[in-house]
């Protein structure tokens, strides 16, 4: 699970970003442009933040992934919808979810030349089952028991545990096989097996790569270069696409999207991917250990005046579970479980031992307004059923240093799975998940049943045990969703074949660079 | 005071007296706010980013919050802290200068290096600083900004004691015998008097914007309670789909900003010893710069 640390605007020294990068906007349509006219050309693209030391396995934000996505790949990749399709590896087999054998693509090399064996695939998984590397995919690299390499195409994976959940986090851009030396080091190689190799970094500005003429698609990639410009302020970023001195950016803003929409050569690509929700410090202390507190907030808060206070009408109102639509493990039922009720609100609370209300400690942040406004948003409904929220709306740091200390009775979060398998749910729902999981908040009954889940080898099976959990987790009401996050690319619509991978996985698209071309 | 007359004549050009009124009728507006606000400025409505005109004077914001109500509810808020946090830097500012002024030694090397010491902090990052210790809120902006603007009083005033302590009449005073505390409260004080109110004025000018900055940056009045800075910031965020928002809010800051250095100018010139008897004039001190 990933923060959205890269995502909206930040609103602390939002002058100072809007200065640079409209000082880097003029630079850029100034440099002249005079690109994709022949051949794969250059593709423009308007990056939401730097990423100063990228890190493959670690998790730094959608825009290292999107990084990572054109310099790297792994064993496996995401397809244009979503599904886990061969990457380097041409095929596998698997036994029972626990016995994995990869069948590498003959004559594979690293952007430098050297050959890529399963002595790279071996040193990638061990480094990512080292605590020590904090890697992203750390909660199913840690069930890795052992990889055997009987050969130089050949890598047997064996996990200590059966887990259905094994592959999609595979197929996550931080799980790219990475050459065995350059593993760990401190300064990034930019060296992997991707579509385009590393030409040039200059920090804050740009980030260029050029096409791997080695790759194993052999038609791919089209482009002969992707220029990445460093471009954090959002109107400035969304301008940069409407003047047209880029052809393509992330995050496109949210007050942008009629612009972006109504103007003849542009396409808005937009998916619901990360989603707003609430989480309650659940110990004993807070007024909001007893579920039927947390139940009546659920039904207090009116989650179409979230998104249209806090998203700019964008995204929808998520009232109930938050699992993608996209999702196999969707359930319609589910995700819309709750509705605005004041009345039964006000009854459970009394219930509770709360008919006149109580007040409360609310954190969010103004670094991004649209944490702060959802903030707000709640407030002035909780305010209806007498909950009187005080506001504590410190910087994004401290206001995830609070949170993982359990500073507050309810909070406002926002994220996304790592996957649209449900089993990225631990790290919302449990303590593993710090600061994305409620706090104090240790369920039997929930662990259970997310390690059932996992340990499950027939869909259908699964699916019953998410269902038993989703059902289990609304009454709980442990977090309490609010909102989904729109999140698009605006390109051109020269270009074709740049897809926004739907759900969860928004921040994976730039896999389908790879197959993106001019028309 | 025998100033009045030429306080009077300053008043009668149509500048000066346009920005009085305005801040006239600001200042009534606030303290009247829960009368003159026709909402609550609280209160969120389904009728999200209307335009102004009809029911809401200057439409409503992305809550369906009353943009009216929350200008005047945020000069409310907005006044009080400036006027504070300069009554507070006068008085601190005042009491160091009379004391640096009037003493010898080592208190006075204390109190003018101290204040020294306070002048080498950048206010922002000063105000980062105290905001990240002791939380936002408005108490926390007023004693800030009282620390922060107290050097530039303190200044004036050492600057004038030293002048007015080697005057006669202060000499005379010594001479007949008053005690040092009659002569710094009825002797030296009214002489220093004239330059601190026109820096008071320049002082609530610059405060109301630092205010408006730390409240922008997230770090002054706290959300919901309205401010200016706030409102600015959530403006500009919606400055493409109703950059009225953005407008007004500004508007009202940079207004009121020009009207008080207006009326610190007015002041200026009708306190300007040069038009009285020719004593040395002091040269208010620009309040610290905020950047």
């Amino acid at each position: 699970m990933r923060t959205l640390s890269s995502g909206g605007a930040r609103s602390a020294l939002r002058l100072a970003a809007a200065t640079t990068a409209a000082a880097l906007v003029l630079t850029a349509c100034s440099g002249g442009s005079g690109s994709e006219d022949n051949g794969g050309g250059t593709l423009r693209f308007g990056l939401d933040s730097d990423v100063p030391n990228l890190v493959t396995p670690q998790n730094q934000g959608s825009a290292s992934m999107m990084l990572n996505s054109v310099l790297h790949r792994g064993l496996v990749a995401y397809d244009a919808d979503g599904e886990v399709v061969p990457a380097l590896a041409e095929r596998w087999e698997e036994e029972g979810n626990q016995v994995f054998t990869f069948h590498l693509r003959e004559g594979l090399t690293f952007h430098d030349g050297s050959d890529l064996t399963s002595d790279d695939v071996k040193a990638t998984f061990e480094h990512l089952r080292d605590p020590e590397a904090v890697a992203k995919l750390f909660p199913v690299a840690e069930g890795i028991e052992s990889i055997e390499t009987p050969d130089e195409l050949t890598a047997v994976v064996q996990l200590a545990e059966p887990d259905a959940a094994f592959l999609p986090y595979l197929a996550d851009v931080s799980g790219a096989i990475l050459p065995s030396e350059s593993i760990g080091a401190d300064d990034p190689t930019y060296v992997g097996a991707g579509p385009f190799s590393f030409v040039s970094y200059e920090q804050g500005s740009s980030f260029v790569v050029e096409r791997f003429d080695e790759y194993y698609e052999p038609d791919e990639p089209a482009y002969d270069t992707i220029e990445f410009q460093i471009l954090p302020d959002q109107s400035a970023r969304d301008n940069a696409l409407l003047s047209g001195s880029v052809d393509m950016i992330s995050f496109v803003g949210w007050s942008s999207y009629d612009q972006v929409e109504n103007a003849a050569n542009l396409v808005l690509d937009e998916t619901e991917g990360p989603f707003m929700y609430l989480q309650f410090n659940t110990t004993p202390e807070s007024p909001f250990s007893d579920p039927r507190v947390r139940q009546a907030v659920a039904y207090a808060v009116d989650r179409q005046a979230v998104v249209d206070s806090a998203l700019g009408g964008e995204g929808a109102p998520l009232w109930g579970m938050p699992m993608p639509e996209s999702s196999d493990f969707y359930n319609d039922d589910q995700a819309n479980y709750y509705e605005q009720d004041l009345d039964k609100a006000r009854q459970l609370l009394a219930e509770a031992g709360y008919p006149d209300g109580f007040t409360a400690r609310m954190l969010s942040s103004s670094q991004y307004d649209f944490h702060q406004n959802t903030a707000l948003s709640v407030q002035g409904d909780l305010e209806k059923i007498g909950i009187e929220l005080e506001m504590n709306l410190p910087d994004w740091p401290t206001r995830l240093q609070l949170g993982a200390e359990g500073a507050y009775d309810i909070a406002v979060y926002g994220t996304v799975g790592v996957t649209n398998d449900p089993a990225w749910l631990d790290q919302m729902l449990t303590p593993a998940g710090s600061q994305n999981a409620p706090f104090g908040y240790d369920d039997p009954t929930v662990n259970e049943l997310l390690d059932r889940g996992r340990a499950a080898a027939d869909e259908d099976e699964r699916k019953a045990i998410y269902d038993e959990l989703g059902e289990h987790v609304l009454e709980q009401a442990p977090i309490i969703g609010l909102a989904w996050r729109s999140q698009a690319y605006g390109y051109v619509d020269t270009i074709e074949g740049f897809s926004n991978i739907p759900g969860f996985l928004t921040f994976d698209s730039g896999y389908t660079l790879a197959s993106a071309a001019p028309k | 005071m025998s100033r009045l007359p030429s306080l009077l004549r300053e008043f009668r050009s149509p500048g000066t007296l346009a920005a009085a009124a305005f801040l006239g009728l600001l200042i009534v507006a606030a303290v009247l706010a829960p009368w003159v606000a026709p909402y609550d400025p609280l209160a969120q409505s389904s009728h999200r980013l209307l335009s102004p005109g009809g029911a809401h004077l200057l439409g409503t914001d992305q809550f369906g919050r009353d943009v009216f109500s929350r200008l005047v509810t945020g000069a409310r808020v907005d006044l009080l802290v400036s006027f504070g946090a300069a009554g507070l830097a006068a008085f601190l500012g005042v009491s160091i200068g009379l004391v640096g002024g009037t003493s010898r030694g080592l208190v006075r090397m204390l109190t003018m290096r101290g204040i020294e010491v306070i002048l080498a902090f950048p206010p922002i990052v000063f105000a980062l600083l105290v905001v990240t210790l002791f939380g936002p809120g408005a108490l926390t902006l007023v004693v800030t900004m009282g620390i922060l603007f107290a050097p530039s009083f303190a200044r004036i005033v050492y600057g004038e004691v030293l002048t007015i302590s080697n005057l006669e009449y202060v000499q005379a005073s010594r001479v007949i015998g008053s005690s040092r505390r009659r002569i710094l409260g009825r002797v030296i004080l009214p002489g220093v008097l004239p330059p601190v109110l026109v820096q008071l004025s320049l002082t609530v000018a610059t405060a109301m914007l630092l205010s408006s900055g730390l409240s922008y940056l997230g770090l002054g009045v706290v959300p919901p309670t309205p401010s200016w800075g706030g409102m600015i910031a959530e403006g500009q965020a919606l400055m493409m789909q109703s950059p009225l928002l953005l407008l007004f809010s500004s508007g009202v800051v940079v207004a009121t900003v020009l009207c008080f250095s207006v009326l610190a100018d007015a002041l200026e010139r009708a306190l300007d010893p040069r038009r009285g008897r020719g004593r040395r004039p002091a040269t208010p001190a620009k309040p610290l710069s905020v950047s």
